[in-house]
């Protein structure tokens, strides 16, 4: 069979429930290496949808239908619910004309209390059935389980049953230990998922991680999938940056083993290498560039970490407009933030030498105090904490000009540990010197959207600063 | 009336100007409901669960509808409720939902995310036209085959079962009827312009 015939026998046998758990796998490799795939996926389901509503929306051939409609489960098929499907348009317009004079509210209230009591049921369950645990954290989280049930209240400590934990905005970070000692460590807005049922099974959707993992039994090695690869790791230390297209490894430490989906290729990844799959021919390993103390953002290229990325228009600089953001511990503010990794690949590591002073350029449409802050990593990509450059009172505030222009300066050293991680400040760096610059973000806290758009960020270390001057 | 159909209702319940932003969701809401449904599809296999998905998905919507950005996807910020939703119900009727499902699920999602596009209304109800003319031109037997599949959800096994036919040729008929469909649907669309 061809992709074609495969994906497309794939995809029908699966909207009728068919699938074993290796055609599941099957399937998922064809979506992941293959954008024609996913793009002829999207459209074979809209088609086939559209059919389905073109003939339900035919009522004699529904009624007709219902006497050959034999019991069937619920999920697949739903031949067992003829009644109710043909009480359904009653049913739908009813439930719509309820929605409509908003008396729905109260039972839209009591649904979501039994939400909120599902959600500690399943915080309970999903303990006994722990694999690993969160040991630090901050921001905004939401665990999704096996089971489809859905966590938003984690803490530190919280066991966590095999599933798929996000990171919701750029300023989320989160550790998770598994019962063997492995760590992983994620920041910034990110989706893995997670299994350890004797192999340890992970899936970066996209954002980065880094990992710290233990000797793995013989025979089962740690495998992590992104969208572009699979990685085998046997114990080492490495950190991992996938997005839709490619994904750019860093070994740290030992060894990790890369297969390629598009070509099936292989690569080894040694200590102090990095390799990336975003190649048209072999994938060679890179020595892990030599640090640089100076940076300047590329906004010119999308970035899709979060806020909505503007490209560059006549006379206006690409930017990163700030979006919403309510933060979990403080549900009545509402942030405009906007934000985004350093990206890696061919680049080296951003190292802040102390006295390095951080320029942020932007645009606000009305007067706002912009707030400032940074996310580092130690060199063997372990996250080592976040900071903030607007809390110190000996930081300037800079003021916009007529076109809503403005240029804030940060000093490093008045740099003091971000409110969000205080709790971990044990765990953590105490200051950001010589440790690799990973994120930045800035907001405003109006109440409102305030327009900023960052347009450019800058490291300038302390010796350029001296010649300038 | 069915529910992708009640559009009237909310356009005719937004016009009394009370609750404007609300309004604009629904009805944006209701707008991409066709794309939504073959999402949960994709989701979930079964029309039938897809179509129960939506109308809890829409529940939240009502309630939700402040935490929409205006000028960002409405389809993207529906696709994330249904998407919820969908786990719901998954978890209602599957007590162990295992690792390569779980992928399965992202990689849809990945690609719904990526490629999934909103017809403009008057092509939405153009192209529906055009199908329910060509589903009346296919003959009893190949309607029969289809409603089974389509409205009733049937098993290739039980189609054939009911219709008296193999397998595989309940298999190549569908295969055979969904191509004309489309072909007959874009003859029609084409001659339409």
């Amino acid at each position: 069979m061809n992709d074609k015939t495969d994906w497309e026998e794939l995809i029908e046998r699966h909207l009728r429930g068919e699938l074993s758990e290796s055609e599941q796998e099957d399937l998922v490799t064809l979506l992941d290496g293959h954008a024609s795939v996913r793009k002829q996926v999207v459209e074979y389901v809209q088609w086939d949808t559209e059919i389905s509503e073109a003939l339900r929306e035919r009522k004699h051939l529904i009624e007709d239908t219902g006497s050959i409609l034999p019991a069937q489960s619920a999920l697949h098929g739903g031949g067992g619910k003829a009644t109710v499907r043909k009480m359904m348009p009653v049913a739908v317009a009813v439930v719509i004309a309820v929605l409509l004079v908003g008396v729905i509210f109260p039972r839209t209230d009591t649904m979501l209390w039994q939400n909120d009591q599902e959600d500690r049921d399943q915080q309970a369950l999903s303990s006994k059935l722990s694999v690993a645990k969160i040991t630090g954290l901050s921001g905004a989280l939401m665990w999704t389980g096996d089971r489809g049930q859905i966590i938003r209240d984690i803490n530190v400590g919280t066991e966590l049953a095999g599933g798929t934990i996000e990171g919701l905005a750029p300023d989320a970070w989160f550790e998770l230990q598994f019962k063997d000692g492995s760590t992983i460590t994620l920041s910034g807005a990110s989706l893995l998922t997670f299994a350890d049922m004797g192999q340890k099974k992970v899936r970066l959707r996209e954002g980065r991680f880094s990992a710290n993992i233990k000797p793995q039994p013989v025979g089962k090695p740690m495998l992590i999938y992104t969208r572009s690869a699979v990685l085998k790791v046997l114990g080492t230390q490495f950190d991992v940056e996938a997005d839709l297209a490619s994904t750019v490894l860093t070994v740290s430490k030992g060894e990790v083993n890369l297969r390629r989906f598009s070509d099936d290729s292989e690569v080894n990844v040694s200590s102090e290498y990095r390799v990336t799959t975003d190649t048209d021919g072999a994938m060679m390993p890179v020595r892990i560039p030599g640090s640089v103390h100076s940076w300047k953002s590329h906004l010119h290229v999308k970035q899709t970490n979060y806020g909505k990325w503007r490209p560059a228009r006549s006379q206006q600089a690409a930017s990163l407009k700030a979006i919403p953001l309510i933060p979990p511990k403080n549900p009545e503010a509402k942030l405009y933030l906007a934000g985004f990794s350093l990206e890696r690949g061919d680049s080296p590591p951003v190292i802040l030498l102390p006295g390095s002073t951080v320029v942020v350029r932007g645009r606000l449409a009305s007067q706002a105090r912009v707030h400032f802050g940074i996310r580092v990593m130690y060199p063997n990509g372990e996250f080592a904490g976040m900071f903030r450059g607007d809390l110190s009172e000996k930081q300037p505030l800079s003021v916009h000009d007529d076109s809503g222009l403005f240029e804030e300066v940060y000093s490093l050293q008045n740099f003091t540990i971000d409110p969000v991680v205080r709790d971990q400040k044990s765990e953590l760096a105490t200051k950001p010197d010589n440790l690799i610059l990973d994120g930045v973000w800035a907001f405003t806290n109006t109440g409102g959207p305030s327009g900023l758009e960052i347009i450019e960020v800058e490291v300038i270390p302390p010796q350029v600063q001296e010649s300038k001057q | 009336m069915r529910f992708p159909h009640s559009q009237e209702n909310l356009v005719a319940y937004s016009m009394d100007g009370s609750e404007d932003k609300r309004d604009r969701v629904l009805k944006a809401a209701v707008e991409v409901r066709s794309e939504l449904v073959g999402y949960a599809r994709a989701l979930l296999g079964s029309y039938a669960a897809a179509d129960d998905v939506l109308q809890e998905a829409m529940i939240v919507v009502v309630k939700k509808f402040d935490d929409f950005q205006e000028g960002t996807s409405m389809l993207a910020w529906c696709r994330s409720i249904v998407r919820i939703e969908a786990l719901r119900v998954k978890q209602r009727y599957r007590r162990e939902r295992k690792l390569a499902e779980r992928l399965l699920d992202d990689a849809i999602d990945m690609a719904f995310e990526e490629f999934q596009v909103v017809k403009r209304n008057d092509e939405a109800e153009s192209s529906r036209e055009a199908l329910r003319a060509c589903l009346e031109q296919v003959p009893d037997r190949g309607q029969n085959v289809l409603r089974a599949r389509f409205a009733g959800e049937l098993s290739y096994q039980q189609i054939g079962e009911q219709l008296g036919m193999t397998i595989e040729a309940v298999r190549k008929s569908l295969f055979r009827l969904k191509k004309q469909l489309r072909s007959c649907v874009e003859n029609r669309l084409r001659v339409a312009q």
